[in-house]
């Protein structure tokens, strides 16, 4: 039963890796120039959707009409001629390359083997002005734009394609919150154009501002929808969760000036940053907030031993900052920075990516493994932290939640007592999110210290006892809970 | 649960990203025709030579061979799964092998020393050019597999040297020979030492902390840093095991022969290689693991003995062997990216 209206129509698609099943008889319709947000927990099965809708894998059954006709793409090509285009959440860029190549990669304008160099510039001009880049030199490396321009190239790519119907896969998961905005009218833009839009992503204001209907997935099936003055964030999270979420705890006043100083920073510079003088407390939650390339994660790395200081003092658990990850490690200080790509090892299982940092402990002589006491440890923390999976599991077929807990786990098992997280939850859903809060405040309240850096001021509000802004390099404002968003954002800007 | 496309996950070698749990296919014919490949290859190999040559390859004597001949690939093989599981490249074994060989002889026959302290030299040399190998690589951030393979020439450099240009020396004394002449329960001694080797070998990978921490940089070096190890310490006991495994090479192969000469690793270089990248599909293990790369060592010795039997060309041999690493490399990408 066709919808005459409909672009795209999927009926009953189901999906199986193997045992797991990762749709089950999903059902969807979108029509032109309509901005559908797709949501979902890590896992709801999102992404397999989309695959199948891109032709990058095809269902094992359920019927796909695209403008009314039963389609089987074999490959995501042949779903690209037909005008379904994806721009996938990792950027593909060819780094060295110009701009204008990456732009058109396969499909130079060309006399015989010869590339029309004038063509392609005045075609790649064309296409970034697209996406409000009309300033960015064509012929320039794509290296050396911004991760937000970055992202805006591949956006173009698409869009130079003229399709139909084009999937977003989280492309804001990566860019801090102050410049993701510049991704939302260029989506509009599209929309009002008549193009499909499908939208993924766990940032749920996003979500909020752009779409004309949100489709919700749970356990590879439909969750739920919500058109026009029902998009709101609460009912999103619990269309994504199955229950409402709780509210999260606001952090009480900062109380910790009589607690020892766990971090002490004078003058201290690297690379990017100068003049940090910074205290911070024995069972405090310091956030670090501030713009992307405000030097938030270098003053984390600085203060984790894995960058050395240029020049200022810095004392860390007592005494002078640890000269390497090694010496950190073992002074008490646990380090995850931002991205999984640096904290997972993808030929481990679950287990031994939790106990990696504590084998001597876990050994007879500072040799032999204990596993049998290696197990028991990490079993009991995969409990503690609610992580899904088991022991013995391939840490890469964990969700990317499941993997960050994974990385705390590391931690908790060598009891840190000073904790540094670099984005401890992009790209990961509201509940999973939720959890790792509510860890790092147990850890705080059991004398743990906590210093996050973070780009999304909603995070710092909902989990700092107090945030130091960085400006350009230095702390600009400090700000004690209880503060709000605005506060955060304008003190970003300040200066 | 399927994988999200947002899992950033691609450390080390590795190509792992994008590829659902599933998707292995595990339990499926197919998944199982991939986990057994090689083993099933390796059958089939034993298979066909026995079909061609039943009076020759099915005895005990020629199984007795092929162990024999696999003692020194294994002993090798098992060194450098270490080396490799570290992320590390290592190519100047051969070189190794000839040095400490003609130092252990050199030993016996210009010092008059008896076969213990011959056999002490040789380790000694082989962990010491593991040392040098491990100093440069690790401390010195190059690149393993330039050092190595200028390691590999000056070290056949000195041997010839040091043996006058080349010259074969053959003044071993009797203590040393027996050292692999004789054979316990019918089992020629270089095989036992061979087992005793791939033994320990499979001991520290497995269950030492030193063999957890190896593969931990061989999957994700960035990480494994973060995580407290002591990266370049690590790497560098990794060669020095390797240079000891090369040592102890060096003996059983001068032993047999009872002498030096300038070959005395000829042959040796690409098995061993063989049977590490082999070990990485059996049973789709996914990484480098000592189990593996034992399968891996007699399929290399089996191959050479069986070509042999059936009286092929040592030419052929070489054309064989190199079209097998090939494939091998082929099949350890799929299960890697499996992995």
């Amino acid at each position: 039963m066709s919808n005459a209206n409909a672009r795209l129509e999927l009926e009953r698609i189901a999906k199986s890796y193997g045992s797991v099943q990762a749709l089950r008889g999903v059902s969807f319709t979108a029509t032109a120039g309509e901005v559908i947000g797709l949501i979902g927990a890590n896992g709801a099965g999102k992404s397999t959707m989309t695959k199948v809708i891109a032709g990058a894998t095809h269902p094992d059954s359920g019927e796909f009409r695209f403008e009314g006709e039963e389609v089987s793409f074999r490959h995501p090509k042949a779903a690209l001629e037909a005008g379904i285009a994806m721009v996938p959440q990792e950027l593909s860029l060819v780094e060295d390359r110009s701009v204008a190549e990456n732009l058109f990669l396969n499909r130079m304008p060309s006399i015989g083997p010869f590339v029309r160099g004038r063509e392609l510039e005045r075609m790649a001009r064309e296409a970034l002005a697209r996406v409000g880049l009309a300033e960015v030199d064509p012929a320039q490396p794509a290296e050396d734009l911004t991760p937000v321009e970055q992202r805006l190239v591949t956006i173009a790519e698409a869009i130079s394609r003229q399709p139909k119907l084009m999937i977003l896969d989280e492309p804001s998961a990566a860019l801090p919150s102050e410049t993701a905005a510049r991704l939302e009218p260029i989506i509009r833009d599209l929309a009002a154009g008549g193009t499909t839009v499908i939208y993924v992503s766990h940032r749920l204001g996003e979500v909020e501002r752009l779409s004309d209907r949100v489709f919700a997935m749970r356990d590879g099936a439909y969750a739920g929808e919500l058109t026009g003055a029902e998009i709101r964030i609460p009912a999103m999270v619990e269309l994504v969760g199955g229950k409402a979420l709780d509210e999260e705890p606001a952090p009480e006043r900062s109380t910790h000036d009589d607690t020892p100083v766990v971090v002490r920073a004078r003058g201290l510079a690297g690379v990017r940053t100068y003049d940090v003088d910074l205290d911070v407390h024995e069972g405090e939650i310091l956030g670090i907030g501030g713009l992307q390339g405000s030097g938030r994660s270098e003053l984390l790395r600085l203060i984790g031993g894995v960058q050395p200081p240029a020049a200022g003092t810095l004392d860390v658990l007592g005494e002078p900052v640890p000269a390497n990850p090694h010496a950190a490690v073992e002074r008490g200080v646990g380090y995850i920075p931002e991205g999984r790509k640096a904290m997972v090892f993808p030929t481990l299982d679950v287990a031994a990516n939790s106990s990696i940092a504590v084998l001597s402990d876990l050994s007879v002589g500072r040799s032999f493994l204990r596993v049998r006491e290696e197990r028991r440890r990490a079993g009991a923390l995969m409990k503690r932290l609610n992580l899904k999976g088991s022991l013995g599991d391939d840490i890469t077929s964990l969700s990317g939640g499941n993997q960050q807990k994974a990385c705390m786990a590391r931690w908790l098992m060598a009891d840190a007592r000073l904790l540094l997280l670099d984005e401890p939850t992009v790209g990961i859903d509201v509940h999973a999110r939720a959890e790792i809060h509510r860890l790092l405040r147990e850890l705080a309240a059991e004398g743990a210290t906590v210093v996050v850096a973070c780009s999304e001021p909603e995070e710092l509000v909902t989990l700092c006892h107090r945030v130091v802004v960085m400006v350009e390099g230095t702390p600009a404002r400090e700000l004690h809970a209880p503060f709000d968003v605005n506060s955060v954002v304008s003190a970003s800007y300040a200066k | 649960m399927e994988t999200e496309t947002n899992i950033k996950v691609d450390g080390g070698g590795s190509a792992a990203s994008v590829t659902a749990p599933g998707g292995t296919g595990r339990g499926t014919l197919l998944g199982l025709l991939e986990k057994y490949a090689t083993v099933i290859g390796f059958i089939a190999m034993i298979v066909v030579f026995y079909l061609e040559r039943p009076g020759v390859f099915g005895t005990w004597d020629n199984a007795r061979s092929i162990l024999e001949l696999a003692a020194p690939i294994l002993i090798l093989a098992a060194g450098l799964t270490v080396v490799l599981s570290n992320g590390e490249f290592d190519l100047s074994f051969p070189g190794v092998v000839g040095l400490s060989a003609v130092v252990a002889v050199q030993m016996m026959s210009d010092h008059g020393a008896n076969a213990f302290i011959a056999v002490i030299v040789a380790l000694a040399v082989g962990v010491g050019c593991g040392l040098v190998a491990g100093i440069l690589v690790a401390f010195q951030r190059a690149s393993s597999f330039i050092v190595t393979l200028a390691l590999q020439t000056i070290w056949t450099g000195v041997a010839l040297g040091l043996s006058g240009g080349g010259t074969t020396i053959a003044d071993v004394t009797e203590g040393y020979i027996s050292l692999t002449f004789n054979r316990v329960w019918e089992i020629p001694l270089p095989v036992i030492y061979a087992a005793a080797v791939i033994f320990f070998a499979f001991v520290i990978m497995r269950w030492t902390v030193f063999g957890r921490q190896t593969m931990a940089i061989g999957s994700n070096p960035v990480a494994a840093r973060l995580a407290g190890i002591r990266v370049g310490l690590t790497r560098l006991w990794g060669f020095a095991l390797m240079g000891l495994c090369s040592g102890i090479a060096a003996v059983i192969l001068s032993s047999q022969t009872g002498q030096y000469s300038p070959d005395i690793a000829g042959g040796l270089f690409i098995p061993p290689f063989v049977a590490a990248f082999f070990g990485i599909s059996v049973l789709a293990a996914g990484h480098f693991n000592v189990v593996g790369t034992t399968v891996g060592a007699l399929f290399v010795a089996t191959l050479q003995t069986g070509l042999t039997i059936v009286g092929a060309s040592s030419y052929i041999a070489n054309i064989v062997i190199g079209s097998v690493l090939i494939v091998i490399l082929f099949v350890a990408a799929q299960s890697r990216s499996k992995a």
